[in-house]
């Protein structure tokens, strides 16, 4: 279709008359385009939800003739990028664009598919915007944009179809190429080149300007009037389940030389106040060697009964990676709290995964982030990140600056 | 039903005449709610074993936040579960509040609790109308969001965003109900009781919806403990646990409300017990609204907040789909250390497993879409 | 094995509210295949109802007419749409470039730019605004001392142009 039209100007351009109707085709094949949008089922997040809103009654898209929700690409020739798009995410995308037949249009929705929005600083697997991967038609900036915007943003798109013409195909829209900067800086810096002069002049001639304008008074800006606020009493939530020194009881019974990283030494006063504060959380440091030991009577053991597997992750404190447990009991409602201080240099830890299923993806995410070494882990694959990032996002020495837009200011 | 619990790699020949063979399912799927792929083994249309694949839209949230100071944090994890992020903002306001010693007023907690309810009413609109429709009821789908754009209005009258709201403070919420805010809550509450009825005739009596739910996608219920599942997922199991009462925050024990619990572990069970905790949200409401005193909405906290260094802070919250966690540890500056979220849908995801193995296709949908899962609070 | 589809599984949720009658499970091959079909129309019928019902009933519409209701549709008092800074009369607007709002701002959308009067005074030259990357959290609203900015409820905001996303909000450098 769409290569038989090309071929009209072609031949009806010489003839006497002929423009006129390539220019009648133009408008009516435009008409028709702009009417019958079929978009394609993409989303990624937040913004796909109000993408559904817009489809849905109140908003009714299909008054727009583009309710036809497709989901597959070759039948859609409109992809609403609803959502965050990431490194991981973006081959694909660009398949499906790929995917579509001719003619085709982009709506970017959000803000983070028009710059990386929310992601633009500091994340490492985001593109900061989405024509960096596929050409796109219309920006609709907003997070989310309500669903009217949405459908504002169908209008301006019925717009630019009916622009088009069959004369001289619209040339695609070029990709940004140019590699995302710290945009506070960059402005900041050309701001100052700019003003440098400005700034000298001023500096020099300041006494002789106020000794010109003796009875200058400054404008002074008035303040808003902001309600004073009170601080008020904190109520500490009540607590659920056995009492931190009942459980440091069991554990310590079975376990010598264990510590607590809540205070340095573990005395009766010390379990005393963490009884009384029902917020407070037994919190156990464990060396590496006992670790899926402790997590096996905490786990067994009928004082402690901690059932649960509620968290594993770890954390970086610049020396040392301490990997932490979060175990809760189901049927009485406490909590225990388990770390372990790995050596930076090769972490190792006996995977959890036969006590808690819970464990396997956890230890796989903190396997990806941190570079912890799980053994006996059933199924040591990344979780998150697509392959090639090199080293472990969340240590504190870790920087890529080929994926991180550090933000200075 | 017994199996290993972890497939190698390699099929194993299947007997018979029929050939095992692996299918890919998304990212780019209309009932994977998102981007999740699923790598699944079929021999014929039974499902034989997934492997779910992360990360399509992992946003690096957690690293970010080691970037940000905990106010500017909130609006973050807004974009984590965005059908539940009241509540993943109490979680971060209790962890300053914590972490600070910042008192709330009773005013703020009472909005705190409503507006979080009535969330999780919208949340569950949403997933009843999503469900439905991966089973193939296609009117659910637009019954479910004409109920819910009336919550969505209220949001939007109260905070000024119909999604990603950012309403809740350190020491309060950021705002004060508008005048009429009452009424149009009290309004929507009856309107969703209503809903519910009719709901009830439209979809959960029709015999095609119940031969695709039940009996469909058991987790039983050790297997939802070992996998770390709650909300409504595990409920539906039989796992009693709800952060609301088991691990009180807020002002959550000065109300009555049942927590729905179902042992047959299906997807008609998951599903029965969200529209029970629609019906349980819609008392919590209108006992709030009842009590709901005067006076101020926010506490005066210090201006920079700080976490002490090595200290961790954990809340957890009871959010649509069950408990969101945040584990925050700071080192005495204005940003934390580390912060860590622990969502509740990445370990029903996990779990996905252990209830599709043995069904048909088909019903991996209908198991999945019964989770409710929101793929970038998984992903983060 | 039995079979994991048998739809004859116990159903011991207490709170079962309009469940469909069971099929008893000794029921013949026969009995059974009747009493589905039966069940089947009739829930069938029982959910066709509402949506009848609903085709039916004008106070049901729920369908706003956007864009033809563009002049009598009002964003809400407190929608978040955009920043806007608003000028008074003479074009002044109360921004003392305090940087506040930057600091406040969680991805970097804003850049407060100084410049300095004659005087010496330090005063705000350009005020950047990146829609683009705005995400509407009005932390800066809230940071702001002065009122200088404030959420705007413009929400039509679609455009072809990246580059008109980035704004420059004041129209002259700051008061004296």
């Amino acid at each position: 279709m769409a290569v038989g039209l090309d071929l009209l100007p072609r031949y009806l351009d010489p003839l006497p008359g002929g423009k006129g109707v390539v220019s009648a085709v133009d408008v009516i094949v435009n008409w028709a385009r702009a009417h019958s949008l079929w978009p394609l089922v993409y989303g990624t997040s937040c913004c796909a939800i109000e993408m559904m809103a817009t489809g849905a009654a109140r908003h009714d898209i299909a008054r727009f003739g583009a309710e036809v929700f497709r989901a597959s690409p070759r039948q859609a020739d409109l992809i609403i990028l609803a959502g965050t798009l990431t490194e991981k995410m973006a081959d694909h995308l660009v398949t499906l664009y790929q995917q579509m037949p001719d003619p085709k249009w982009v709506i970017a929705m959000g803000a983070c598919t028009i710059s990386g929005g929310p992601f633009y600083y500091d994340s490492y697997s985001v593109v900061r915007g989405a024509d960096r991967v596929v050409p796109v038609d219309v920006y609709l900036p907003g997070c989310p944009p309500r669903p009217e915007a949405l459908l504002h943003a169908l209008t301006e798109l019925q717009q630019v179809i009916k622009g088009e013409t069959i004369r001289n195909r619209r040339a695609s829209k070029e990709l940004t190429t140019a590699p995302p900067v710290d945009r506070m800086a960059v402005d900041l810096a050309a701001w100052e080149e700019e003003q440098d002069e400005h700034i000298a002049e001023v500096e020099a001639n300041k006494a002789a300007w106020k000794e010109a304008n003796p009875d200058f008074q400054a404008y002074k800006h008035p303040k808003l009037d902001k309600p004073k606020l009170e601080a008020v009493e904190r109520v500490k939530t009540p607590r659920r389940g056995a009492l931190p020194s009942a459980l440091w009881a069991a554990v310590a019974e079975r376990f010598d030389g264990l510590s607590l990283a809540t205070c340095d030494e573990v005395t009766e006063d010390a379990l005393a106040a963490m009884d009384a504060d029902s917020e407070a959380i037994l919190d156990l440091v464990i060396d590496p060697e006992r670790y899926a030991a402790l997590v096996g009577f905490l786990r067994g053991n009928e004082a402690t009964g901690c059932d649960m597997l509620h968290q594993l992750t770890a954390f970086d404190d610049g020396e040392q990676i301490s990997v932490l447990v979060h175990l809760l009991s189901v049927s009485q409602g406490h909590k225990v709290f388990v770390r372990c201080a790995l050596e930076r240099e090769a972490p190792t830890l006996p995977s959890l995964s036969g006590l808690f299923p819970a464990a396997t993806w956890h230890e796989r995410e903190t396997a990806e982030m941190f570079g912890v070494v799980f053994a006996g882990h059933p199924d040591p694959r990344r979780l998150f990140v697509a392959e090639g990032l090199k080293g472990y996002p969340l240590r504190k020495d870790w920087s890529d600056p080929s994926r991180v837009v550090a933000r200075e200011l | 039903m017994e199996r290993e619990q972890h497939i190698e790699v390699r099929p194993p020949s299947a007997g018979g005449n029929t050939e095992e063979y692996w299918l890919n399912m998304g990212p780019q799927h209309p009932a994977t709610h998102g981007v999740l792929h699923l790598i699944v083994r079929l021999d014929g249309e039974t499902v034989r074993e997934v492997k779910p694949e992360l990360g399509y839209i992992h946003r690096s949230v957690e690293k970010m936040a080691e970037n940000l100071t905990l106010l500017q944090n909130i609006h973050l994890t807004d974009r984590l579960d965005y059908l539940s992020c009241h509540m993943n903002n109490h979680a971060v306001c209790m962890v300053a509040e914590q972490a600070c010693d910042i008192g709330v007023p009773e005013r703020a907690e009472y909005i705190r609790v409503i507006v979080s309810e009535l969330q999780r009413i919208q949340s569950h609109l949403l997933w009843w109308g999503a469900f439905a429709m991966d089973i193939g009821a296609l009117s659910a789908f637009l019954y479910g969001f004409a109920e819910r754009e009336k919550i969505t209005d209220i949001f939007e009258r109260l905070c000024g965003a119909r999604l990603t709201m950012n309403y809740f403070r350190p020491g309060g919420v950021a705002q004060d109900l508008y005048d009429g805010f009452e009424q149009d809550a009290r309004q929507a509450c009856s309107d969703i009781l209503y809903a519910l009825d009719e709901y009830q005739r439209l979809v959960t009596g029709n015999l095609i919806f119940q031969e695709r739910t039940r009996g469909v996608g058991i987790l039983s219920r050790d297997k939802a403990i070992g996998y770390g599942c709650s909300g409504g997922t595990a409920r539906a199991s039989g796992l009693d646990y709800d952060v609301r009462r088991d691990d009180p925050y807020g002002i959550y024990d000065r109300f009555s409300f049942d927590v729905p619990v179902a042992t047959a572990g299906d997807c008609y069970a998951r599903y029965e017990v969200r529209m029970e905790e629609m019906r349980q949200s819609v008392q919590i409401i209108e006992q709030a609204l009842k009590d709901l005193p005067v006076g101020p909405i926010q506490a005066k906290a210090k201006p920079v907040l700080k976490i002490p260094k090595g200290l961790q802070v954990f809340r957890q919250v009871e959010t649509a789909r069950g408990s969101f966690a945040m584990t925050a540890i700071g080192d005495g500056t204005a940003t934390p250390l580390r912060v860590s979220y622990r969502s509740p849908g990445f370990m029903h995801v996990a779990a996905l497993h252990e209830m599709s193995a043995g069904f048909k296709i088909a019903d991996l949908i209908t198991i999945l879409g019964s989770l409710d899962p929101v793929i970038p609070d998984i992903d983060r | 094995m039995s079979n994991p589809r048998d739809i004859l599984g116990p159903q011991r949720f207490s709170q079962s509210h309009a469940a469909p009658k069971l099929i008893p499970p000794n029921a013949s091959v026969t009995k059974r295949y009747f009493i589905r079909v039966v069940t089947g129309v009739t829930s069938l019928l029982t959910g066709m109802r509402v949506t009848i019902g609903k085709f039916f009933d004008p106070r049901t519409t729920v369908t706003q007419q956007y864009p033809e209701n563009r002049d009598e549709l009002k964003m809400a008092e407190r929608f978040r749409g955009r920043v806007v800074m608003p000028h008074d009369a003479d074009g002044e607007h109360n921004c003392t470039g305090c940087t506040l709002c930057e600091k406040a701002c969680p991805n970097g959308s804003i850049s407060v730019l100084n410049t300095k009067h004659a005087s010496g005074r330090k005063i705000l030259g350009k005020y950047i605004y990146r829609l683009d990357s705005c995400t509407l959290c009005n932390l800066c609203i809230e940071a702001c001392p002065f009122g200088a900015i404030e959420m705007g409820t413009e929400f039509e905001l679609a455009t072809t142009r990246k580059e008109g996303l980035v704004e420059i909000l004041n129209k002259k450098a700051g008061r004296l």
